[in-house]
């Protein structure tokens, strides 16, 4: 079972984001600040990471920059995900390496579908 | 009674020739309206050490200093900090001097033979009048220069507020949508056909205000000229494409047919892909709306001579009276109260569509008659017309 991780601070956008992971069948690994996010994907080592940009204590882009910055993490798949208009961020992410940059709200099948297919398993969404 | 009341002012007084020096000192005793108390020195090394900014509202130099020459010493006091008129004295003559005297910021020049109290006189009175407007120019500029960084940091903070707002609005939103959207997918379990009914309304009621919001970040972006493109080759039928898909099925329940006329041959145009996404989404979303049957038609043109591509989307709607077709284009209009109520939103489509034209150099207007419909139309530069300009 594939495990994506959530760093996501509003906790029923995280909830959200769960339910319809777990209904297609991932492990999901929640944690609602970059700090908690950083520990969990060091002792999980996660498939994939959706990093929300703005949170308290840290931004969806220093973490990234962390886990690039760590061997084992550093080919973790990250998927961005944010509420905020600022301009140049969509750059930015793709400045992080990046495989996606979604907008709040998301449409969920377009990010189930980003994730399927980043982890190869788009044969098994058919 | 004297005309002109006597000023009080500080001097320096600088020639190598002890004889001209004397001269010039008394001379500089004999004026009326300025009462200077001069520092003479016939080194230029002395004058150098006895100066600091602000001791002198005049300097008066000789072009030769022995060491050094009157121009040269003028530099060495404008590196200690000096804003005095500095007038230069000397007995040679020549145009060449002159300009290059005046290019390296002298005040003014006096040959030696025609120094005398009167000419001493008005050579003074208009080096300090000139300095002191100088340094009042200087001052307004200053001020000036402070109200504009004052009026660009209340620029950044308005923008930065509106992004504020933006984002505390549409996370709850997110979260909003997010749940209808799962139950709505029946991950909570199954759902009657009333039910799915009832929150397709809630879902596309939170899209709508996804929309507004996002109106309200362009126009305050427009407002703090903050929009920025990202300008890419690419083919005007791509979003014309994506607008098509994303507005068929509200067409297709109305039982209108979008009929789009994209040439193959079009050129490729200069363009921002989402951007242009948005215009061609909003003037079809607005065709969609106002139309209540038949077709609406996306036709696209080059206009050969000049490099330019043309878009129209025409709708079968009632039509723009010329009054309103001034309007349109304004923010916040909504032509009636009933149009308000068909096409919902801040009435921010059409100023933000063409604000996004305009930042691709092209324009967008409508043609209309009413009763007969309307056609809006817009242009974007061909990428080799881009490519051109920029070389």
């Amino acid at each position: 079972m594939k495990k994506i991780l959530i760093v996501e601070d509003d906790e029923d956008i995280s909830n959200a984001m769960a339910i319809r992971l777990r209904a297609s069948g991932f492990k999901v690994l929640v944690a609602h600040d970059a700090l908690t996010g950083m520990t969990l994907a060091l002792s999980e080592r996660p498939d994939l990471a959706v990093l929300d940009i703005s949170m308290p204590g840290g931004n969806g882009f220093q973490l990234s920059d962390s886990m690039n910055d760590l061997p084992p993490l550093a080919n973790i798949p990250v998927i961005f995900v944010t509420a905020s208009k600022r301009p140049h961020l969509r750059e930015q992410a793709e400045g992080c390496g990046a495989v996606g940059f979604f907008e709040k709200p998301y449409d969920s099948v377009e990010l189930l579908g980003l994730i399927d297919r980043v982890l190869g398993l788009e044969a098994n969404s058919f | 009674m004297s005309v002109h009341a006597t000023r009080h002012i500080r001097g320096l007084a600088l020639d190598d020739s002890p004889g001209d020096l004397a001269l010039l000192k008394r001379h500089l005793s004999q004026l009326e309206t300025w009462q200077v108390e001069t520092d003479c020195f016939d080194d230029p090394n002395d004058a150098l050490k006895a100066f600091a900014p602000g001791r002198y509202d005049v300097i008066l130099v000789d072009y030769r200093l022995g060491t050094m020459t009157g121009l040269e010493l003028h530099e060495k006091l404008l590196e200690l900090g000096n804003e005095a008129p500095v007038i230069l004295l000397t007995g040679m003559s020549g145009e060449e001097l002159v300009s290059v005297a005046l290019g390296a910021g002298i005040s003014d020049y006096l040959p030696k033979v025609s120094i005398n109290p009167s000419s001493l006189e008005r050579a003074i009175g208009n080096a300090v009048e000139k300095s002191r407007m100088q340094l009042a120019l200087r001052q307004r500029q200053a001020a000036l220069e402070e109200s504009v960084r004052a009026l660009r940091d209340r620029n950044e903070e308005i923008q930065s507020f509106y992004h504020t707002v933006a984002h505390e609005l549409k996370t709850p939103l997110t979260g909003a949508r997010e749940f209808v959207s799962i139950v709505l997918d029946g991950l909570a379990g199954t759902l009657t056909e009333q039910q799915v009914e009832y929150l397709e309304v809630a879902k596309k009621n939170c899209d709508q205000m996804v929309t507004c919001i996002d109106d309200m970040i362009d126009v305050s972006r427009f407002e703090t000229g903050k929009l920025s493109l990202t300008l890419e080759p690419l083919s005007i039928e791509d979003p014309i494409q994506q607008a098509v898909s994303a507005w068929a099925g509200q067409a297709e329940q109305k039982g209108l047919e979008i009929e789009v006329d994209c040439p193959r041959d079009i050129p490729t145009v200069m363009g921002d892909d989402r951007r242009l996404f948005q215009v061609i989404s909003n003037l079809l979303s607005n065709a969609v709306k106002f139309s209540e049957e038949g077709a609406v038609r996306i036709s696209v043109t080059e206009r050969q001579e000049s490099g330019w591509v043309e878009t129209s989307v025409t709708d079968t709607g009632r039509g723009i009276s010329p009054w309103n077709q001034k309007r349109i284009f304004d923010r916040l209009t909504q032509t009636t109260e009933e149009d308000a109520a068909v096409s919902g939103g801040l009435g921010l489509g059409l100023s933000i569509a063409r604000e996004l034209v305009k930042a691709h150099g092209g324009t967008l207007t409508v043609n209309s008659t009413v009763g007969q419909g309307s056609t809006f139309t817009f242009t974007v530069p061909c990428a080799h017309l881009v490519a051109t300009s920029a070389s």
